[in-house]
């Protein structure tokens, strides 16, 4: 076992020890923006531990759990079922823990400082559980002026939440500004608040010069539930040369269900990437509209299986209506 | 007559109107740039007057539809619609499609999905429908027609009284003359010669009399009177007379097309030019002819006959210039064989069909379809074709809507129909699924033959989906394949069997589910019950009586309820003993059974279930005490009158209105006084009603 080995796993330990300790432990609630408080939030003890855990892990089991935060967590603790008999109750009480809103002062600090963490895996998990936590919007708003642009790109994440719908016009300022990398977090950010005012902001973000902002923005409009017309920008963006921008488009635009975009998106019915085309004939089946028949009829010889599945599904729907 | 009659009658009209105006409008010039011919212009306007009859019939009939078609919309009207556009809206007409979307430029009145950018809504509220305005138009037309058509009848009946006093001809010269031309002409027919007093010109009727003034037998020649029947004979071996009846009523009946009147008229024209002609010729001179002309026109007084008929000098506009041109030996050499014409008619015939644009019927989508008086239509019926502007870089048909027996509109024969069978045969499971589901969906019967080779698919999903699809398409084809996979070894399969099979509402085999009463699954089994309950069939009762001992209360319920469809009476006792049953709805449905079965019961039983734990089978206790009129029920409904819940509180007051005497009318005097605002005003109604 190689020194490095060791010193990983003693972290592990530690952290996971930690957890276990801070799962026994009431968190104090905290003021918030009026947003559902939960009880048994974690400590800055647990915080501190699972993070830097994280930071000293292999980057792909980072990630893995970035992603998992906030998802598929049982909080059943000793009671929980599809877990081996011999596993150490503790730590699924200390990883239940985490998903509780994190109230504690000293842990809201910690995930504060952890957003200029070097490592971006563990600045996203500090983000994330802020988001949750009960630190006020406000709060993390104010660090969208932080001299780093690291803090200023993981505050505007830990904003992306429908909760987080007073940083509007703070993430719009952010957005409007352009800077790199942060516009593009709030770009992502305003579409997971889904407030439709954002709209004449993302709307123009579709126009930015850095390609991953008019990713984020083109993907943000998807998530504008109550949008039922497509802005000209969008479709203007599903013809783009760019096929990553027009696949953000087209998912978008499937979300939007405008039957005036069927011509849009049936010129990407042959696009090279199967993707596009998957989310081509999702979004045409999602038109309701007769237009979109001949190209999912087209669809249903696709090469890809799911691109025929899907236009075969979205065929038996529209024909129908 | 049905929407669905209205509407393929208005789109045919249409469709009517746009061909003959091609056919006609050609015709005319034809006639005046091209030729001088009579026979080519008599053949050219017989094609115009009768081509767009057959164009606009072949088109309806076989829903082809050419570039620039329109379309009768579902809601709105054709005027309204062009001025509207909305996301969605329902349009008046709309232009159809063409063979590929980068040819085409839509001659687009409105579209079916416009595009929403600054797009009013269509406000709602009532509003003229295209089928109320089909509906005026045709009955409008149809009005007018027959008007028209039957005041054209009225003066050809006329004329016939007038030809009642002729006498038939079969002696003199002029009958021998007749049959001499006959054999001159190889016409073989008979036909008879008759003369009237009554007319003035010569006229040819049917397919075989020629009725001569009585003045030609002694006023004309022998050369006159030769001529005389040579025009005659023509006529007749040219079935002028039908001819001239068919278009005088196409003329009438068709008034909304001018042109008609017009090639009505050539008609008549060329018809004496070329009657003129071979008489001429066979005369060897038009001299006689001639002469014979303008003999006759002496004879016609101020007022003809009235109504196009194949007469000599009917037409005293044309006798100058008929008589010049036999007078001149001016006659037209030019003829068209009959081979000619028929392989003529039949390419023009084939290309207006194929490129003339029409009027498609629409008829209202599924929901329309079943809200519509007389909506359901004959299965099979070609009912209706909706436009699908090509998109980008492909084209294709659009769906037609049939109507099945049963009203529901479905859509099938289309190009996405056949696209969906072609997956059913896609190597990956999950587009088979879908497809199996989509053409189930869409209700496209001809994909059953292509879903019955996959009932025994490798992929339970595909067979699952199959089963589903069977049972939406309602073919008895089906029945057989869906019976086998009631065996399938996937519950979920044996499951949409049998759901499947209850789509049908006949035909279920009960010996097929009867095996299924034993499926581990407990919705399966109460399923099945159901279904043998609909079935009819005495032989299900005794398997039906075995599952009343099943552990799941669904199933014991639906296995009473099917008893209670089978009007099986036999399980009587047994019923009787689930009024204790654990659950509520099984004591409900035995009450139901007992009720409907009319097993005699004692008041006890009775009493017993009105003290039921649950409100709702208290409540139909109370309905089950009701039907029993008993005076022992009084007390204890009263006693329900002030029951926790407001339900049962109202069927006891209810009951109790149905009881006579004292005791029941003391009862309703109580609940008077009840908390319940209910209660109290309907014991006052009550109290009210009685004597």
């Amino acid at each position: 076992m190689t020194a490095r080995r060791v010193v990983m796993l003693s972290v592990g330990i530690v952290a996971i020890a930690a957890t276990a300790t801070a799962a026994r432990t009431v968190g104090r609630r905290a003021p918030n923006d009026g947003r559902p408080a939960q009880a048994g939030g974690a400590d800055s003890t647990r915080v501190a531990g699972f993070l830097s855990a994280l930071g000293t892990s292999d980057p792909v089991i980072c990630t893995m759990i970035g992603d998992q935060i906030g998802n598929f967590w049982t909080d059943e603790g000793r009671e929980a079922v599809g877990r081996f008999a011999d596993a150490q109750p503790g730590a699924s009480l200390a990883q239940d823990s985490l998903q509780h809103q994190i109230s504690n002062e000293g842990a809201l600090r910690t995930l504060v400082a952890r957003l200029d963490d070097p490592n971006a895996c563990v600045r996203r998990a500090a983000a994330k559980l802020l988001e949750h936590s009960s630190a006020e919007t406000s709060r993390i708003a104010a660090l969208l002026s932080h001299q780093s642009p690291r803090v200023r790109e993981a505050a505007a994440y830990a904003l992306s939440d429908e909760s987080r719908k007073a940083s509007r016009a703070d993430l719009e300022r952010v957005l409007r500004a352009g800077h790199v990398p942060e516009a593009a977090m709030a770009a992502w950010s305003l579409g997971e608040q889904g407030d439709v005012a954002a709209a004449p902001a993302l709307r123009a973000a579709l126009g930015a010069d850095d390609a991953r902002t008019r990713w984020a923005a083109a993907h943000a409009f998807g998530e504008l539930h109550t949008l039922e017309q497509a802005p000209p920008e969008l479709v203007r963006a599903a013809r783009s040369s760019d096929q990553t921008l027009t696949l953000y488009a087209v998912r978008s635009l499937a979300e939007i269900h405008d039957p005036a975009t069927v011509e849009v998106l049936a010129a990407n019915v042959d696009a090279p990437d199967a993707r596009l085309r998957l989310a081509v004939v999702e979004a045409l089946g999602e038109t309701r509209s007769a237009k979109a028949i001949p190209a999912l009829t087209k669809a249903t010889r696709d090469v890809d299986a799911r691109v025929r599945r899907a236009a075969t599904e979205a065929l038996g729907e529209v024909a129908k209506d | 007559m049905s929407d669905l009659m209205m509407r393929t009658a208005l789109s045919w009209l249409l469709t009517y109107a746009l061909h003959s105006t091609i056919f006609l409008l050609a015709a005319l010039i034809v006639a005046r740039r091209f030729t001088t011919s009579a026979p080519v212009r008599d053949f050219t306007w017989k094609l115009a007057l009768v081509g767009g009859l057959v164009t606009a019939t072949a088109q309806v009939a076989s829903g082809v539809h050419p570039a620039g078609s329109f379309a009768l919309s579902r809601n709105a009207p054709p005027a309204a619609a062009a001025s509207r556009r909305a996301k969605d809206a329902p349009v008046g007409i709309t232009a159809g499609r063409g063979a590929t979307a980068a040819a085409e430029t839509p001659v687009e009145l409105e579209a079916f999905d416009a595009p929403a950018a600054s797009a009013p809504p269509v406000p709602p509220g009532p509003q003229a429908t295209t089928r109320d305005i089909a509906w005026w138009a045709v009955l409008a037309w149809a009005l007018v027609a027959f008007a028209l058509a039957a005041a054209y009848l009225a003066r050809r009946l006329m004329l016939a009284g007038r030809l009642t006093v002729r006498r038939s001809l079969t002696d003199g010269p002029m009958p021998s003359m007749l049959d001499a031309l006959r054999r001159a002409y190889g016409h073989r027919a008979a036909v008879r010669l008759s003369a009237a007093s009554t007319i003035s010109s010569p006229v040819a009727f049917g397919l075989g009399e020629i009725c001569v003034p009585e003045a030609a037998l002694t006023d004309l020649d022998e050369e006159q009177q030769r001529g005389l029947l040579a025009h005659e004979l023509a006529h007749l071996a040219r079935r002028d007379p039908l001819w001239l009846d068919a278009a005088s009523l196409v003329e009438r009946v068709f008034f909304f097309q001018p042109l008609n009147r017009v090639a009505r008229a050539e008609l008549q024209r060329n018809a004496e030019y070329i009657c003129d002609d071979w008489a001429a010729q066979h005369h060897g001179s038009g001299e006689p002819l001639a002469r014979c002309l303008a003999r006759v026109a002496e004879w016609i007084e101020a007022a003809p006959l009235g109504v196009p008929v194949a007469g000599m000098a009917e037409q005293r506009s044309l006798l100058v210039t008929r008589i010049s041109r036999l007078l001149e030996g001016n006659t037209v050499k030019l003829r068209l064989s009959r081979m000619t014409q028929v392989v003529t008619a039949v390419v023009v015939v084939a290309v207006v069909v194929a490129a003339a644009p029409g009027v498609q019927r629409v008829i209202p989508d599924a929901q329309g379809a079943r809200g519509t008086p007389g909506g359901g239509a004959t299965d099979g019926v070609l009912a209706g074709v909706s436009r699908v502007t090509g998109v980008g870089p492909v084209s294709v048909e659009v769906p037609s809507i049939v109507l099945t027996t049963n009203g529901r509109a479905v859509v099938a024969d289309s190009a996405v129909v056949q696209a969906l069978i072609e997956r059913l045969k896609d190597k990956d499971a999950g587009v088979r699924a879908a497809a199996a589901q989509s053409l189930g969906n869409l209700r496209a019967r001809r994909a059953v033959p292509a879903l019955l080779e996959l009932v025994t698919d490798a992929d339970r999903e595909v067979r699952g989906k199959v089963a589903e699809a069977l049972g939406e398409l309602q073919d008895e084809r089906a029945i057989a394949s869906l019976t086998k996979l009631l065996s399938d070894e996937s519950p979920e399969v044996r499951e949409r069997a049998l759901n499947g099979l209850g789509e049908f509402e006949h035909d279920v085999p009960v010996s097929a589910i009867l095996p299924i009463l034993a499926d581990p699954r407990a919705e399966v089994r109460g399923r099945a019950a159901e279904l043998l309950g609909r079935s009819g069939d005495r032989a299900a009762s005794a398997p039906l009586q075995k599952l009343l001992k099943d552990s799941h209360a669904d199933v014991r319920r639906a296995a009473i309820e099917a008893l209670i469809n089978l009007k099986d009476a036999s399980a009587a006792g047994t019923v009787r003993g689930f009024l204790s049953d654990d659950e509520a709805s099984v004591r409900m449905t035995s009450m139901r059974y007992l009720r409907e079965m009319r097993v005699p019961v004692g008041d006890e039983v009775i009493l017993k279930a009105m003290g039921d734990v649950s409100a709702e089978a208290r409540e139909t206790a109370i309905e089950w005490a009701h039907e029993q009129q008993s005076p022992a029920f009084i007390a204890p409904l009263r006693k329900l009158l002030d029951d926790d819940a407001p339900s049962v509180r109202e069927a006891a007051v209810d009951a109790l209105s149905e009881i006579r005497g004292t005791a029941a009318r003391d009862a309703l005097r109580a609940a008077l006084n009840s908390k319940d605002a209910k209660v109290r005003r309907a014991a006052a109604a009550a109290l009210g009603d009685r004597p």
